[in-house]
């Protein structure tokens, strides 16, 4: 089943275009890396996909139905969104932020049910913030801050989760276990859009990878396809090293291209 | 939860117990059986204590819960909405455009002619700055465009105010009009009550329609949204919610500063800094705050009325600088 696609995609702000004709396909099951350097329109076609901007040209279709006629609280509980950064305006506490992402749940004046106490339970322990519920969001750490922002974002059970640059400043450990939290999500059925940096991670946790370049899809593949010496060296002005592991490729940034790019 | 109701609760009890202590509180003392024949048994008392307790007490301790409710909770609404510890009512325009309103009415003379029009007038310059807001801001705007055309409108109420006492035909009127811009719970009535409670208990409501969505945007304009809320919804709702509320506030009381921005703060940490569970909270603080500082203006007040407005001001200008003090170490 296709559960989100995206097509000829157009994003203007100002007069700079940061998406021309981009899209996307994710599939049930899926785990799609969004990759490509800085101002690449990573997190622009990450928001366009949540319904949170709107395209100036384009569509988007969750599980073949336009996005943006939706009802908001159905595609709440279908699509969450992952923000970078995990912000969070006030020190609230971590149980009380997490149970947040109940919200699409909940109607104006319900309160919360024990089938939603039991999804925030999972999601705690899913993300691995359970050790943190009763503390402040602003005592933890970056990397336990990214944790439990995730947990929020998986107590609404969506069926796609779109999250941006979830593992920066985490450990590596931690970088893992929340990879493998996409990773499990994709394994029930559900599907992941992951914008990362670290090549390595996408093409270890990936299945699909969209390669983003000033805002043209430049490929759009498996990991070993789209990740091809000539694409770093063009696209991020890298050169990497490359190699087989357990049966699953890796690759590791490894020194500036000869070629800088354009 | 259940923490949130024990707050609730002791809160409560306390605003009730200063709304009966209230009620002994004047330039005149009554022994505690008088007051309470006067409240319980109207009718079978000697008129004296009866006009007191009915027509002058009672209606200034209603007022003040109504009128300190208000201000706490759109103090706690406005900074929720805005996201910081600093906004008050009168960020967005709304306490001065109000007073504005007010101000002319004094001046057209209607305010002699038939009581409701003072009221009427804060109440229309309230919506009034609402519509600059959105004329200003747009229909969906940022919290710093909200901010910034809150500045402008308050700044326009302000000189528009300035210039309507610049150009009073005597000063007597003049200082009638500083004087009740000062805000004070003196001589009000029943009918201002009435009055305000009309326009202030729909302006609740609209705040707390909105709560939830103000817990959401705690994570955030994108992740609040992404939760399925209309954030151009809840902008308006909080806006025209506190307009309601404070607009009719200041159309009754006049102008009382620093209650919005003081009584959210302290109580914040008490709630877990949830928006949601700080909306109630600040509400009764808010009536806390205002039955106490009235009490004691009525206990100061020794000849001349000290203004309420004043005194609050007084108590919430070194407050403020605490607070800064305070925020400059925990910010950046």
């Amino acid at each position: 089943m296709i559960r989100l696609k995206a097509q000829h995609v157009d994003v203007k702000f100002g007069s700079r275009a940061a998406l021309k004709n981009a899209g996307l396909s994710v599939q049930a099951g899926d785990v799609v890396g969004l990759i490509g350097p800085n101002g690449a329109g990573k997190t622009t076609l990450l928001r366009v996909c949540a319904n949170l901007l709107k395209p100036r040209s384009g569509e988007v279709l969750f599980e073949d139905q336009p996005l943006a006629d939706m009802n908001a609280r159905t595609r709440a509980r279908a699509v969450a969104f992952l923000p970078s950064g995990a912000p969070c305006h006030w020190p609230l506490e971590v149980y009380r932020l997490v149970a947040l992402g109940r919200h699409p749940h909940l109607s104006p004046w319900e309160n919360r049910s024990p089938a939603d106490l039991a999804a925030i339970e999972d999601a705690l322990e899913l993300a691995d913030a359970g050790k943190f519920r009763g503390r402040a969001v602003d005592e933890l750490s970056d990397g336990e801050r990214a944790r439990v922002m995730l947990a929020r974002a998986l107590a609404g059970q969506p069926r796609l989760l779109l999250a941006d640059e979830p593992v920066a400043g985490l450990d590596p450990l931690h970088q893992l276990k929340v990879m493998e939290v996409m990773a499990a999500l994709a394994r029930k059925g559900d599907s992941v859009v992951v914008t990362l940096h670290d090549l390595a991670l996408a093409a270890r946790f990936c299945n699909r990878i969209v390669l983003l370049d000033e805002g043209h899809v430049k490929a759009e593949g498996t990991p070993a396809d789209v990740l091809s010496a000539e694409r770093l060296a063009s696209v991020f002005g890298i050169s990497a090293v490359r190699g087989d592991h357990e049966g699953l490729p890796y690759i590791l940034p490894w020194s500036a291209a000869e070629r800088p790019p354009r | 939860m259940t923490r949130g109701w024990k707050l609730t609760a002791l809160l409560s009890l306390v605003l009730a117990t200063l709304a009966v202590l209230s009620l002994f509180a004047g330039r005149v003392a009554f022994p505690p059986g008088e007051i309470a024949r006067a409240v319980f048994a109207p009718g079978d008392i000697a008129e004296a204590v009866d006009i007191i307790v009915w027509d002058l007490r009672m209606p200034r301790t209603l007022l003040a819960i109504l009128v300190g409710a208000s201000l706490g909770l759109a103090g706690a609404a406005l900074q929720g909405l805005l996201r910081n510890p600093l906004a008050e009512p009168g960020v967005i325009g709304v306490s001065t455009s109000a007073a504005f309103g007010a101000v002319v009415v004094f001046y057209s003379g209607l305010a002699g002619a038939f009581p409701i029009a003072l009221p009427l007038g804060g109440m229309t310059g309230a919506l009034g700055a609402v519509a600059l807001l959105i004329l200003l801001a747009g229909r969906n705007p940022g919290v710093l465009t909200l901010i910034l055309a809150g500045v402008a409108v308050n700044s326009l109420g302000g000189a528009l105010t300035a210039l309507a006492l610049n150009l009073s035909p005597n000063p007597y009127a003049a200082a009638e009009v500083v004087f009740w811009l000062m805000g004070s719970l003196a001589d009000r009535s029943f009918e201002h009550v009435r009055l305000a409670i009309v326009f202030m208990v729909p302006g609740w409501l609209l705040i707390f329609s909105a709560r939830r969505a103000l817990d959401a945007l705690s994570l955030g304009d994108d992740a609040a949204a992404s939760l399925g809320f209309d954030l151009r919804a809840t902008r308006w709702l909080t806006v025209g919610g506190v307009a309601l509320a404070v607009g009719a506030s200041v159309s009754v009381c006049g102008t009382i500063a620093f209650v919005g921005l003081v009584v959210p703060h302290v109580l914040r940490p008490l709630v877990g800094f949830e928006p949601s569970r700080l909306l109630p909270a600040s509400a009764l603080g808010g009536a806390i705050l205002l039955v106490v500082t009235d009490i004691a203006v009525r206990l100061l007040s020794v000849g001349i009325e000290l203004k309420i407005g004043v005194l609050t001001a007084l108590i919430g200008a070194p407050f403020f600088f605490a607070l800064l003090v305070k925020l400059r170490r925990v910010m950046r």
